[in-house]
């Protein structure tokens, strides 16, 4: 049986050898990428706190990643210096350094402390420690070894910093070409978080007859199962997600971590660091929220809202479900909630929410059933009331915010 | 008939009342009759004698005179002059009683409006009601499923070359002042969203004796793992951390604290250690917002000291009474030196947010200023939790038993009370045999801790059998050879151990912060290599420089840094009285913490 999905050339997700190529081409190459990154990082983060001058008199050959390219109190526009700090959070005091040197040249050094960014601030190496240990854990479950892709070594790299921009160049490539957004095994493993059966099933044509292979190499589950005598309903409507820690859940985080870093649009400066370094290397890095929006407003329209019976559904939002048999009895909207909460309106809102009819949950995953399929949105367990079914949506724009 | 005799008893009685009445009326009325009478008939009877006449009767009064007058002119021939007395008369006016009253009722009308009340038009229409029953099963629900068409990436790179000078060449000394570069912070406000508290188990709360006594042999920076990539004590419970709360000069912090509890008595206590250790006094000024504590020479005077201002706004009441030019008005008291912290602070989650609204909404660029803004929801934490961190802020000191439910507040209190116990009864114990060379400037908190590692080291040669076990009995000039305090050498400990030429080093990072450590390990690097260099902090200053003390420690361990020195960091443990080596205090602290922040996205 063909459908669209099973005519793309090079996409055999019913196939676990592909899924170890898929391996191979795309994760194993993040994670020796990510690895050399955080080894310079090691190389470094040792003299947080402590004066320069020690570096000076021991590891002269770090001092451009701290201090290369500091000009009168600030940095140059390709400073080796500012991208050590937007990279991974690590810096001298720009006015500091110039001030110590222009009064004492070198032997001000011993003034100036090397600093580290706050937490927050390192959004980079956030998402490079993130994408490395999800990748290691990939290659581990898969039994592949790293890459053997051509980058400059750690060693490399302070000795000749200026290679620290191929590293980037090849974080980034693989970055995007790893995404949803572009690879047709990555939007599987998007497809299959939270969605029902039926959904699956009417996109991938060959689950069905290799689910098992599948299921078991990428770690996929039913999550929840509804209660009903009809075999065939219950089969449908059962919803599918992933197993904790294995191989597809840990690509779905690399995703999550990758839509919520390279989400340029976000009203806070929350991911300046990671755009300001790539800039280093192109003039407009892929906006890979944005992107995936996108895609899925061309292929299903704006997601405004849906009409389930009478009811009104927001599939933006995010929804706590209580489900009896295949009835939603309960489902107030948790977004609105929580939007409104500490607000006069709060209790009329909560009230409202509570009290709304109960919808099919049957024609619920229908009209919802393309969202979760293209990831925009997702089914789990709540995380609160563990008997009930939380929905969440606009994930490629919210992980901004799951991710702190 | 009983009533009948009664109706007629009453009526003849009123009869006979009348008829009384009536001849009572009458008799009075020919009383009076003759009354007017008679007075004219007595003129009548005076004027009788004038006409010769003799009265029959005799008369009393002018008849009586008369009378001797006629019997003594007969014989005596005497004349008697005759006195005529008139008699009074007396005239009446008649005059009319009024005896007319009106008890008549004066007459109001009222409106009363007329009312037309039209019969009911009903109009019914005519439906059938629709009693079919749908039986009929739907088509087959089909989802439409999108062909999704991804498209390979396109990669445009740009080749530039990084700048990987570094300039250190000194310049030539400035002529004009105006040619330094000024560079500007860009400030970004940071709003720290609620932590979700969570759940687990509590664990048992762990018992100092599981960190080991001090040892000069035993490393204090090894044997240890970071367990939680928690690195800040501040932020794991307030969601700011404390290089935050450090950096601004002007700040506004709006602190949001759990109903029914007190967790700002334990922020104030950490905030007001970093001002201290921003060369501030670390005092607070506790205000309302009522404009008889708004004096501004007094919160000038206060602010210049280096203290911190904290107003509690208990209800949004008492912000509804003030406008937004009030708020401006006293903010602007505050910060009109371009400095100062001040800390809002309220239980009621309205009033947190109208203050939120107020602040934000302020025209700081028309005051002139722009102070950080941060956000703290506090979060209730389980009893257990709570304990556990305030004893490690206040090295394990023994509490009295606490009821479960004690606040935060009550335990902060006591927590420090027993601290500051704690180490004075040690100074106390010490102080006839061992008084310790101070400074003039030096704090409090130093010379405690003077006498704290002078206790520790006394203790491990009475283990050791090197001294006798009762203070009385210490030759006390000998010990004084062996363990000196402030020694005249370069650098200058504040106690130096002479058997394991140990360097004791307490620094309260007062008024230079983390940076104090790095210069004196960098002294010892430069003048004494290869020294025992043991520096010691209080447990707070572990908990402000979490991160600073982890990296350092791990350059040590890695050799990366004061290769050339062996460097050992210790702090408090006041339930046994002993100093614990750093890497066991963190240890203990990161197991808190990371149960803090567990579940955090």
């Amino acid at each position: 049986m063909c459908g669209y999905y099973e005519s793309i050339s090079g996409f055999r997700y019913w196939d676990v050898k592909a899924w170890k190529q898929y391996i191979q081409q795309n994760i194993a190459p993040l994670y020796s990428i990510t690895t050399t990154l955080l080894e310079v990082r090691d190389e470094l983060a040792p003299y947080t706190g402590n004066s320069f001058g020690v570096i000076t008199n021991s590891r002269r050959e770090l001092l451009p990643f701290l201090a290369g390219g500091i000009k009168d109190g600030d940095y140059s526009k390709y400073s080796l210096a500012k991208l050590t700090r937007l990279i991974y959070g690590l810096y001298v005091d720009p006015r500091e350094f110039s001030s110590a040197v222009s009064s004492l040249g070198e032997e001000g050094l011993s003034e100036v402390v090397v600093k580290a960014e706050e937490k927050e601030s390192s959004v980079f190496l956030r998402l490079i420690s993130g994408l490395n240990r999800l990748s290691g854990n990939v290659l581990e479950l898969a039994d592949i070894g790293p890459s053997e892709i051509s980058i400059p070594s750690s060693g490399e790299i302070i000795k000749q910093p200026e290679k620290i921009l191929d590293v980037l160049k090849e974080f980034y490539r693989f970055s995007i070409s790893f995404s949803a957004n572009h690879n047709y095994y990555t939007f599987f493993i998007v497809s299959t978080r939270g969605t029902h059966w039926k959904a699956l099933r009417e996109g991938y044509h060959k689950l069905e007859e290799n689910l098992d292979e599948i299921k078991e190499f990428l770690g996929l589950e039913e999550i929840f199962i509804p209660e009903t005598g009809k075999e065939d309903v219950q089969r449908d409507y059962t919803i599918w997600s992933h197993s904790r820690g294995e191989i597809a859940e840990s690509i779905y985080s690399m995703q999550i971590g990758l839509w919520g870093r390279f989400n340029f649009e976000v009203e806070t400066e929350i991911n300046k660091p990671i755009e300001d370094a790539l800039r280093y290397i192109t003039k407009n890095p892929e906006d890979l929220a944005k992107g995936h929006i996108r895609l899925v407003k061309d292929a299903l329209g704006d997601p405004r809202e849906i009409h389930i019976g009478n009811e009104r559904f927001y599939p933006k939002d995010s929804y706590d479900l209580k489900i009896e048999g295949l009835w939603i009895t309960d489902w107030p909207n948790e977004t609105l909630i929580s939007s409104v909460s500490a607000t006069s309106a709060a209790r009329d809102v909560l009230k409202r929410e509570h009290s709304k009819p109960k919808l099919s949950f049957i024609e619920f995953l229908d009209q919802l059933g393309p969202y979760l399929f293209t990831g925009y949105g997702e089914i789990s367990r709540h995380p609160k009331h563990k008997e009930h079914l939380k929905y969440y949506g606009n994930i490629p724009m919210n992980a901004v915010w799951w991710l702190g | 008939m009983n009533e009948q005799r009664d109706e007629t008893k009453r009526k003849s009685k009123y009869h006979r009342e009348r008829k009384g009445r009536a001849r009572r009326e009458e008799r009075a009325s020919h009383h009076s009759t003759h009354a007017t009478q008679e007075p004219k008939t007595e003129k009548l009877r005076s004027h009788t004698p004038k006409e010769g006449k003799v009265p029959q009767e005799p008369s009393e009064g002018i008849d009586h005179i008369s009378k001797l007058a006629v019997q003594v002119n007969e014989p005596y021939k005497v004349t008697i002059p005759k006195v005529l007395i008139s008699t009074p008369t007396i005239e009446y006016d008649l005059i009319k009683m009024d005896t007319e009253y009106s008890i008549q009722k004066k007459k109001q009308r009222v409106q009363v409006p007329t009312i037309k009340i039209n019969a009911p038009i009903l109009e019914f229409q005519r439906i059938s009601v629709d009693s079919n029953v749908t039986m009929t099963k739907k088509a087959r629900r089909f989802i439409k499923i999108p062909r999704i068409r991804l498209h390979a990436p396109v990669f445009v790179f740009q080749d530039k070359t990084l700048d990987l000078v570094v300039d250190i060449s000194p310049n030539p000394p400035l002529s004009d002042i105006s040619q330094l570069p000024i560079i500007q912070a860009k400030k970004t406000q940071r709003v720290i969203q609620p932590i979700s508290v969570p759940k687990h188990e509590t664990r048992p709360l762990e018992t100092t004796q599981e960190t080991e006594a001090v040892s000069l042999s035993e490393t204090g920076s090894s044997n240890w793992i970071i367990e939680t990539e928690t690195e800040d004590f501040i932020k794991a419970l307030f969601g700011v951390s404390s290089q935050e709360l450090r950096e601004p000069n002007a700040a506004i912090i709006l602190f949001k604290d759990v109903r029914d509890e007190g967790y700002i008595h334990l922020f104030e206590k950490l905030l007001l250690r970093l001002q201290r250790e921003k060369g501030k006094t670390g005092k607070v000024k506790k205000l309302t917002l009522s404009d008889e504590d708004w004096n501004k020479e007094e919160i000038e005077k206060w602010l210049d000291e280096g203290g911190i201002i904290f107003i509690e706004v208990a209800n949004r009441e008492i912000l509804d009474k003030l406008t937004k030019r009030d708020i401006a008005d006293r903010l602007w008291a505050i910060f009109s030196k371009g400095d100062g912290t001040v800390v809002f602070h309220t239980k009621d989650d309205d009033t947190f947010y109208a203050i939120n609204e107020l602040v934000q909404e302020l025209n700081w660029n028309k005051l002139g200023l722009k102070p950080e803004i941060f956000k703290i929801l506090a979060r209730e934490l389980p009893f257990e939790e709570k304990l556990r961190i305030i004893e490690h802020v206040y090295g394990f000191v023994s509490l009295p038993d606490l009821m479960p439910g004690s606040k935060v507040s009550w335990i902060v209190n006591t927590a420090e009370k027993q601290y500051l116990k704690a180490l004075k009864r040690i100074m106390h114990k010490y102080e006839p045999f061992f008084p310790v060379r101070a400074s003039d400037d030096e704090s409090t908190e130093h010379v405690l801790a003077k006498y704290f590692i002078i206790h520790t080291l006394i203790k491990r040669l009475q283990r050791e059998g090197k001294l006798p076990s009762r203070l009385q009995d210490v030759e006390w000039d000998k010990v004084r050879t062996i363990i000196e305090t402030e020694p005249e050498s370069y650098p200058r400990p504040d106690v130096l151990y002479k058997p394991k030429e140990a360097y004791f080093e307490f620094e309260t990072l007062f008024g230079e912060s983390f940076r104090k450590i790095t210069n004196k390990l960098d002294e010892y690097a430069r003048a004494k290599p290869g020294a025992k260099v043991r520096i010691v902090v209080e447990p707070i200053t572990v908990l402000l420089h979490l991160h600073e003390f982890k990296h350092q420690i791990a350059g040590i361990k890695k050799g990366k840094l004061y290769s050339n020195l062996n460097v050992e960091y210790y702090t408090f443990n006041l339930s046994t009285g002993e100093l614990v080596p750093l890497g066991k205090f963190i240890e203990s602290l990161s197991r808190v913490l990371a149960e803090l922040t567990e579940g955090e996205p």
